[in-house]
């Protein structure tokens, strides 16, 4: 192994890591959140706004059509 | 430039509340860097991400059940945040109505456990918060109204109405029996005294009717006798016979009144009766005087229960335990001497066999603590006595209007379209080809 290799934290990376590796250190931690943001919106029901007004406005037209 | 929709949620999760431990989660990541390595998408290497934990612990999921946190109201396919304030809202009230109902009817539920002695609160807090969660549960459920079938939602909703306004019922008399405890066992004292103590015109009944009988008797034969004439020969044979009838009498050791009116009194003839009831009620009527005041001195400087204590131990004790006299007994020995010969009963002593005697007064029987505590609460909501209303009304009253404002609140919420959304399987559907979409998304960058 490298000598320059080293176990470390995204959180230390994103205020330490050289400049030019900050893309990479945002692109871990979009890795990581990523799939883990997708499980909680189906565990919770909690979603960005723009998907809920994407989802309601669907379901009340689909509503409307039904017409009830 | 607009952004990309996996770059709008990738920006929600960083800003968003309820992402907070998938942020944390992300930053604690532990990765290999390399900055030797030849290729520079390589020098940062995920190496091992936390696991999140999100196991409630068991402290949590009682305070869930106590303060129902909002998004419980809902499905999980549907949310945004005006719709979750407005379940916050909604289940804050039926939280408060609960718990308000909770810490009304806890004397209530601990009287009717004190039977289990020192399991008694524990046990009365477990049904109280058993009740809690049902009415929670009803309400939550309540919420799954599909469109087109209502009928389960609406008999949740009334259970949960129900359950509420029963709690409610009993909220004025849990609060009567906090702070109206003592008052509440001087009224039941006082309604078994005005039931039972005679009053003092009605003491003498027996001599009183005696006295009529033997008056009239004795007022016709005086009659008889005034038409005869003694100094006719013929005649006053029969004039000393009447007057012998009139006032026969026997030679007696004891000369007392009572004793020869008691046992003696076929012995007698009306008109020495008249004699010896007026001789008794003039030598008995100073005795009386003395008793009746003595009486209505103690009936005015001792509460209801005391009075009930001294006079009518039986009553007391089949009502209450306890010494209500704890401590002052010395105050009451100058009674003693006027009761003592009286047929009036007088009781200050406390025998250690049949009552607690170092023991403030309490409810024999827990059960009729609770009739008599709501006897009194409703009998002063029907007979419209409202100069005497009291905390416990206030509490009623906020009970009331919890109860409704979270059914009326529960109701509204449930036919949201918006609620609906939550728990439609379609939009479920639509969230999930949303996220494929994203993936394909990110395949094509």
């Amino acid at each position: 192994m490298n000598n320059e290799t080293q176990h470390t934290t995204l959180k230390f990376l994103s205020r330490h890591a050289d400049p030019e590796h900050f893309s990479i250190v945002k692109k871990c931690r979009e890795e990581v959140m990523y799939p883990r943001g997708k499980n909680l919106v189906r565990q919770t029901g909690y979603m960005p706004p723009h998907l809920s007004r994407k989802l309601l406005k669907r379901y009340t037209i689909l509503e409307g059509n039904q017409g009830n | 430039m607009a952004l990309s929709e996996k770059k709008k949620f990738l920006n929600w999760i960083k800003t968003h509340p309820s992402c907070e431990h998938i942020r944390k989660q992300a930053g604690n990541t532990e990765v290999i860097y390399d900055v030797e390595h030849s290729d520079p998408n390589q020098r940062i290497k995920i190496f091992d991400i936390p696991i999140s934990q999100k196991k409630k612990s068991i402290f949590t999921k009682i305070k869930d059940n106590i303060w129902v946190p909002g998004y419980k109201l809902r499905g999980n396919s549907y949310s945004d945040t005006n719709f979750d304030q407005q379940l916050n809202q909604t289940s804050s009230i039926m939280s408060i109505s609960g718990v308000f109902d909770m810490i009304c009817t806890a004397p209530v539920l601990y009287y009717f456990t004190q039977a289990a002695g020192l399991l008694a609160l524990p046990l009365s807090l477990g049904y109280g918060y058993m009740l809690l969660i049902m009415s929670n549960k009803a309400g939550e459920f309540s919420m799954n109204r599909p469109k087109g079938n209502n009928t389960t939602a609406n008999f949740l909703l009334l259970i949960f109405f129900l359950l509420s306004m029963v709690k409610t019922l009993m909220s004025g008399v849990g609060i009567d029996l906090v702070s109206r405890a003592g008052e509440i066992k001087n009224s039941t004292a006082e309604e078994l005294l005005i039931k039972q103590i005679p009053t003092n015109e009605d003491t003498n009944v027996l001599y009183t009717n005696l006295l009529a009988n033997s008056k009239n008797e004795c007022d016709r034969l005086i009659k008889e006798q005034s038409k005869l004439d003694p100094t006719k020969r013929a005649q006053r044979k029969l004039y000393n016979q009447l007057q012998e009838n009139m006032y026969k009498s026997i030679k007696s050791p004891k000369s007392d009144p009572r004793y020869l009116l008691d046992n003696n009194l076929s012995d007698l003839g009306p008109c020495t009766r008249v004699d010896l009831i007026e001789k008794f009620n003039g030598n008995s009527s100073f005795n009386r005087n003395k008793i009746a005041s003595a009486q209505n001195n103690l009936r005015e400087s001792l509460s209801p229960v005391s009075f009930l204590y001294v006079f009518q131990r039986n009553q007391f004790n089949n009502l209450f335990t306890g010494n209500p006299l704890k401590g002052s007994e010395s105050n009451f020995e100058s009674y003693k001497k006027v009761f003592k010969d009286s047929a009036t009963e007088f009781n200050i002593d406390c025998l250690n066999t049949k009552i607690r005697c170092d023991e403030n007064v309490a409810w024999s029987n827990p059960a009729m603590a609770i009739n008599e505590a709501a006897k009194q609460f409703y009998g002063r909501i029907f007979n419209k006595e409202w100069e005497n209303l009291g905390l416990s009304y206030v509490g009623f009253l906020i009970s009331i209007l919890l109860s409704a404002t979270a059914t009326i609140l529960l109701y509204t919420s449930s036919i949201d379209i918006k609620n609906r959304a939550s728990r439609s399987s379609l939009v479920e559907d639509w969230r999930d080809d949303y996220f494929l979409e994203l993936d394909e998304e990110e395949q094509t960058n």
